[in-house]
């Protein structure tokens, strides 16, 4: 009984919902699409407390830490004291002035995006270390990545454009006739493992979403 | 091995990182210093943006999705701000769409930037926006078919059936082009099953940070997509389009000389690689 | 002191903190990294309340009474914080299967049909010589891809030559997407070196 009501009937809510929506697809019936536009409108509500899920899980996860740091880390408590409070800073300005509010999105504009930012921007340095080690013309594979690189790199950079003028026909030249065909075939292999696997979960061969 | 000399190819492939941060960022700053204000090379792919939105009828509606925050936002945020103030010049309606919750701050100060006010539009006439609405790709499709069914309100928390231009507009009947400034290598995958597939005949324009372009590339060289501007350069061009250069064209200008380390880099390394090869058969 | 210069140097000390991690981890950057795990996480759950409350109770207060099913069954997502944490899989199920419903179709029609149609509609309708070569080259590259990517027949002989054919294309793809990667980095490390720079030229009187 309880494998019916954890696992079988979640199998079979997928399976029954999934291939109607399927069927909708395909056949243009009013009473279908009246139920696809109603399960788009549940989507959205449920998905909604997925994301809560997460601050809700931060919150915890943090909390634990400050009561409990672990005895490897003990001033890692600290370090979760500025997240809580970073949290209700950012709570209390939002709740209490307002989150369209001017000093709101400000707050937001210059504390999250240059970490964010800068962050990502880091893998230049890491980036540029990782080319000099790796890129090496070996093999025809590894001329290939050059070139490909190469005809990309030259054509975003203005310098180039403005001595070279053909380098912007050039990279667009192999952005579509190269990038496009690699681009196609990685569209292709997703789309067609992601409609595989949708089937197989639909016909409960794929049992991942319930585990 | 020990004590063994280091020749001058081992010292060419030691390079330390330090030095390669040192150098990344004397390249980053220089142009900073001293802007080298080069014209912006246009791509095919921004030109097919510029040629497509100038047939979007005066006049008409526009639904633009915006799900970029947070590294990609300073990639696309000159082609967003040219993007709406080109479509107020034309008095083109928009209704905007945070996919992400981290993509509100950003679109606010997008059509803050943007300033509305010089175009004499109005929100709520010509212009709403709906704030973060859940779902991601069923919240895609649930506005395809209704925006009515999907929000009650809007982003001021509004009732949408006080709101001009949403009496107007409710589902994909009523939009002559979709945009998109998406933030993944895969988002603008949601836009094609979600509107292409069903609506080909609605045009799509995309923005992205120029890492994404991988997929986009296929889907533009496929007619999904019209057009679409990736990165500072791409968004540069739309700005010089509209007449007013400023946040993406100020980037471009940096990828002159920050790209000189990795060339320089990668040259030595492949020389010093072949050297030792070449050097060790004899 | 103005508030621009205030946010200027608040923006410049979060991207300096996050920079020193060039160096190594350290105590000033994980401050920054907690900072910002603490930031989004709040930002997330207002943005989330207040769409709880557009899309759902709103909604629900005009008279869709039906929406109260997916209400209580996305409250039930919180159950894994619990132990019956299998209660979760109900609203889970539900949100896959919308998932799935909604995407086969368009992935039949948008991702597959649609870009093996691309292939032919190119060829056909290229206007000259040089365009035409350019699609036929990508028709075949992209068919040569797809060769190297079937692994129940053994890469040998003709078929292997054109699957590595294929390899090489995509391997000239990854170079690509490599390029393009590196722009974005530049942008994100120059656009907040930049403002450090700014913030330098503000504190010295020099404009910027």
């Amino acid at each position: 009984m309880a494998v019916v009501i954890r696992t079988q009937i979640p199998m079979y809510i997928i399976s029954i919902i999934a291939f109607i929506l399927l069927v909708e697809y395909f056949i243009a019936l009013e009473p279908l699409a009246a139920f696809r536009k109603e399960m788009l409108t549940w989507g959205v509500i449920i998905y909604n407390f997925v994301t809560l899920l997460g601050s809700a899980l931060m919150l915890r996860y943090h909390s634990l830490r400050i009561m409990k740091p672990p005895s490897r880390e003990p001033w890692a408590r600290y370090y979760s004291i500025v997240a809580i409070a970073a949290f209700f800073v950012f709570l209390g300005i939002g709740w209490g002035i307002g989150l369209r509010s001017t000093e709101y999105v400000t707050m937001y504009m210059q504390t999250v995006i240059p970490a964010t930012a800068t962050l990502w921007g880091l893998n230049l340095i890491f980036s540029t270390m990782g080319v000099y080690r790796a890129m090496r013309i070996s093999n025809l594979e590894a001329l290939a990545l050059l070139i490909g690189g190469l005809s990309y790199f030259l054509k975003e950079m203005p310098i180039i454009c403005a001595i070279f003028p053909p380098m912007t026909a050039i990279g667009d030249w192999f952005l579509r006739y190269v990038m496009g065909p690699a681009g196609r075939v990685a569209v292709l292999t997703a789309a067609l493992i992601s409609v595989v696997v949708c089937i197989r979960t639909i016909i409960q061969k794929e049992r991942t979403a319930v585990i | 091995m020990a004590g063994k000399e280091k020749t001058v190819w081992d010292r060419l492939l030691d390079v330390p990182q330090w030095a390669v941060a040192v150098a990344v960022f004397i390249f980053l700053i220089i142009p900073i210093l001293r802007p080298l204000g080069l014209p912006v090379p246009v791509g095919r792919p921004a030109a097919d943006y510029i040629t497509w939105i100038q047939k979007i009828p005066p006049g008409s509606n526009v639904l633009f999705f915006q799900e970029m925050s947070g590294s990609g936002w300073d990639e696309i945020k000159g082609g967003f701000t040219s993007t709406l103030k080109y479509l107020w010049s034309k008095k083109i309606n928009v209704v905007l769409v945070a996919v992400y919750a981290d993509a509100v701050p950003t679109t606010l100060w997008g059509i803050d930037y943007a300033n509305p006010s010089r175009f004499g539009v109005k929100y709520g006439e010509n212009y709403v926006f709906l704030g973060y609405i859940p779902g991601e790709e069923v919240m895609v499709a649930a506005l395809r078919d209704s925006i009515s069914k999907a929000v009650s309100v809007d982003y001021l928390g509004t009732p949408i059936d006080k709101v001009p231009l949403l009496q107007k507009v409710d589902s994909y009947k009523d939009f002559s082009a979709i945009i998109v400034a998406f933030s993944t290598g895969t988002s603008m995958d949601k836009y094609v099953r979600q509107w292409y597939a069903t609506h080909p005949e609605i045009p799509q324009l995309w923005m992205t940070a120029s890492g994404n372009e991988m997929s986009t590339v296929s889907y533009w060289v496929g007619g999904m997509a019209k057009g679409y501007l990736s990165g500072p350069t791409g968004c540069a061009a739309m700005e010089v389009f509209i007449g007013e250069p400023g946040l993406a064209a100020k980037i471009t200008d940096m990828k002159n000389l920050a790209s000189i380390p990795t060339l320089v880099l990668v040259a030595i390394g492949n020389i010093a690689y072949w050297g030792r090869r070449l050097s060790g058969r004899r | 002191m103005s508030w621009t210069l205030f946010w200027l140097g608040w923006s410049s000390f979060v991207a300096v903190g996050i920079m020193t991690l060039v160096w190594r981890e350290n105590p000033y950057y994980r401050l920054i990294e907690h900072i910002i795990i603490g930031a989004g996480c709040a930002h997330s759950l207002m943005y989330g309340l207040l769409a709880v409350k557009t899309t759902g109770l709103d909604a629900i207060a005009a008279g869709r009474l039906q929406l109260i099913i997916p209400l209580f069954l996305a409250i039930l997502t919180f159950g894994r914080m619990t132990p019956w944490g299998w209660i979760a899989r109900y609203p889970t199920a539900l949100l896959t299967a919308i998932g799935i419903g909604i995407l086969v179709g368009g992935a039949l029609e948008g991702q597959i049909v649609g870009q093996i149609r691309a292939i032919g509609v190119e060829v056909f309708t290229a206007k000259d010589p040089y365009t035409t070569a350019s699609t036929v080259f990508a028709g075949i590259s992209t068919l040569c891809a797809i060769m190297y990517f079937i692994y129940t027949r053994e890469h040998r002989g003709v078929y292997g030559g054109l699957a590595r054919y294929g390899r090489i294309i995509m391997m000239a793809g990854l170079g690509i997407s490599w390029g393009m990667e590196f722009g974005w980095f530049i942008t994100a490390l120059g656009t907040w070196t930049e403002n450090v720079v700014n913030f330098i030229r503000a504190l010295m009187g020099i404009p910027y």
